[in-house]
C-alpha cells in the first residue's frame, strides 16, 4: 500500500470512529469493527473489541463482529491447525484447534474436537479442559446444577491427569470458592502448594477460603442445586446494565417504542417484560391496555425458555414465529423480554434488521 | 419420510429431525447420538401446543413456521398441517441455510402424501 492509501485509509478510520463515539452502543462499535476488519487494521479492532466487550458484555452485535474479528485474525492459524489435525494428528493438535474454534466461539466445531481428542487420546488433560471451560461458561450463563456438576467433573478428570497444572488447579479452586464448596476449593489449593510453596495467589486464596463458613450441604451436587434454586429465585441478581437501567426507569423504555413502531411497516404492537415477567413497556397502550397481552408473551417466553433448556442448547435468546398473517418476533436481551407483533405487509427481514438495531444500539443511547 | 429425514440430517450442522403430532406422538425421527427421542417429542409438544393457544389468543392465525434460536443451538418447527417437522441444528450454519433445508424436506414430506 502506498502512502496515499494509508492516508485515505487513516482518514477514513478516524470518521467511523467519530461517528461510533457520537453515538456510542454496541451497534455502531460493531460496525466500526467491521471497517477496520475490512482495512485490515486488526490492531485497531481488537482493541476496541476488547473495550466494548467489557462496557456491554450481554450484546450479540458485538459478538458477533469479535467473532468475525477473530475468524480475520486467525484465518492462517486455522488452516494450519486444521492441516496438522489431518496430516500429523496427536493429543496437542486437537486440543490447539479446538482451542482456537472456541476462541472464535464456534463451540460446536470446539467440542467435537475436543471429544475426538478425549476418545483418541484419553491421557492428555487439554481436551478434557476446552470441554469444561465451555461446559462451566454455559454454567455461568444458565446456572444450571447440571452443566456445573459436568464442568466439575471434566476438570476434575484433567487434574487427575496432571496434577501440577498451576492454571487448572487455581481455576478450579475458584469455581468451587464461587459456589460456596469450600472443602473442595481448599483441597485444591493446597495441591498448589505441593509444587509451588511460595506462590502468593495460591497463599491469599487458602486464607480467604479458610475465612468462609462451612457448606451445609454434604454432597456437591445439593450444593449446585440449592445455587439454581437461589438463582431462580431471584436471590442472585443477574441483571446487566441495560436491565438495571430500564427496570428502574420502565418509562425512559415507553417513550423509545414508538420510535420502533414507526420504523417497521405492519408494526402492530411490542410488549416488553422485566428479567421477573413483569410488564414495563408497551406500544400502543398503556400497561393496563396491555396485560392480557403481557400474560400471553409470558406463557410464550416460557415454553421457549424451558424449551431451550430441556434440549441442552443453553439459554433461549430469539424466536421468530411466521404466519399467514403476519409475524410474532420474541427477544431475550440482557433478562429483558420483548415481544413484537406485526402484520402481513411487513418484510421478515426488515423488521429483524430494526428490532436489532432498537435493541442493540437506540436501548443504549 | 425416514429415508427424506436420514437425508436431512446429513446436512452440515442438523443434528437430528422429528415429525410429531401436536400431542407429541412421534411420526418419525433420525435424532444423533445426543438428542432422546421421548425428550425431543415432549419438548416439541410443549412449545407447539402453547404457541398455538397464545397466538390464538392474540388474534392471530397458526404458525407456519417457528424458528428458536438459542446460544448453543436452533430448532425448526414446520407445521404441515397433518403434523409438524422439527428440526434440531447446530449454530455453525447460517439460518438461511437451515430454513432452505428444512422447507425443502418439508415439501418432500408433504408431497409423500402420508396421513398422520
Amino acid at each position: 500500500m502506498g502512502w496515499w492509501s494509508d492516508l485515505k485509509t487513516k482518514k477514513e478510520l478516524g470518521d467511523a470512529r467519530r461517528s461510533m463515539q457520537s453515538a456510542r452502543s454496541p451497534y455502531s462499535i460493531g460496525k466500526f469493527i467491521d471497517r477496520c476488519i475490512d482495512k485490515n487494521r486488526f490492531d485497531l479492532a481488537l482493541e476496541e473489541a476488547e473495550k466494548g466487550n467489557l462496557e456491554f458484555p450481554h450484546s450479540e452485535a458485538l459478538t458477533a463482529a469479535y467473532k468475525r474479528l477473530i475468524r480475520a485474525v486467525h484465518a492462517d492459524d486455522l488452516k494450519n491447525g486444521r492441516n496438522e489435525v489431518r496430516k500429523a494428528p496427536g493429543p496437542k493438535a486437537y486440543y490447539k484447534l479446538a482451542r482456537l474454534y472456541k476462541k472464535m466461539r464456534d463451540l460446536d466445531q470446539a467440542i467435537e474436537l475436543a471429544r475426538k481428542g478425549v476418545e483418541l487420546y484419553p491421557n492428555f488433560e487439554g481436551n478434557y479442559i476446552v470441554l469444561a471451560d465451555i461446559r462451566y461458561e454455559r454454567f455461568q450463563r444458565d446456572m444450571r446444577a447440571t452443566d456445573g456438576l459436568q464442568a466439575i467433573d471434566l476438570f476434575e478428570k484433567a487434574v487427575d491427569l496432571n496434577r501440577e497444572n498451576y492454571r487448572l488447579l487455581f481455576q478450579l479452586a475458584e469455581i468451587y470458592s464461587a459456589i460456596g464448596a469450600r472443602t473442595q476449593a481448599l483441597e485444591k489449593a493446597e495441591m498448589i502448594l505441593e509444587f509451588a510453596p511460595d506462590d502468593r495467589n495460591a497463599v491469599a486464596l487458602i486464607e480467604k477460603l479458610r475465612k468462609m463458613k462451612p457448606s451445609s450441604f454434604n454432597s456437591l451436587k445439593e450444593l449446585l442445586e440449592d445455587f439454581e434454586r437461589r438463582v431462580a429465585a431471584g436471590a442472585i441478581d443477574r441483571a446487566g446494565a441495560l436491565a438495571s437501567r430500564y427496570t428502574r426507569n420502565p418509562d425512559h423504555l415507553a417513550r423509545k417504542l414508538p420510535a420502533l413502531g414507526e420504523s417497521i411497516e405492519g408494526f402492530e404492537r411490542a410488549v416488553i417484560l422485566g428479567p421477573k415477567n413483569e410488564l414495563l413497556a408497551a406500544h400502543p397502550g398503556s400497561g393496563s391496555d396491555n396485560r392480557e397481552f403481557a400474560e400471553t408473551f409470558k406463557r410464550m417466553f416460557e415454553a421457549a425458555i424451558e424449551c431451550s433448556l430441556r434440549m441442552d442448547i443453553s439459554t433461549f435468546e430469539k424466536g421468530l414465529f411466521d404466519a399467514e398473517d403476519g409475524f410474532v418476533y420474541l427477544l431475550v436481551i440482557d433478562q429483558l423480554k420483548f415481544a413484537v407483533m406485526c402484520g402481513e405487509k411487513t418484510k421478515k427481514n426488515h423488521l429483524l434488521g430494526e428490532v436489532h438495531r432498537f435493541v442493540e444500539h437506540d436501548l443504549y443511547l | 419420510m425416514d429415508q427424506i429425514l436420514g437425508s436431512l440430517n446429513k446436512v452440515a450442522g442438523v443434528k437430528g429431525s422429528m415429525v410429531v403430532t401436536k400431542d407429541g406422538s412421534v411420526v418419525s425421527e433420525s435424532l444423533g447420538p445426543d438428542l432422546e427421542r421421548d425428550s425431543v417429542a415432549a419438548v416439541s409438544s410443549l412449545v407447539i401446543q402453547v404457541s398455538e393457544r397464545s397466538l390464538t389468543s392474540l388474534g392471530r392465525k397458526s404458525f407456519t413456521q417457528f424458528t428458536l434460536t438459542s446460544a448453543h443451538g436452533r430448532m425448526v418447527f414446520v407445521n404441515m398441517d397433518v403434523g409438524y417437522l422439527v428440526v434440531i441444528t447446530k449454530m455453525e450454519m447460517s439460518l438461511e441455510q437451515v430454513l432452505l433445508e428444512v422447507e425443502s424436506a418439508a415439501r418432500k414430506i408433504r408431497g409423500t402424501g402420508k396421513r398422520i
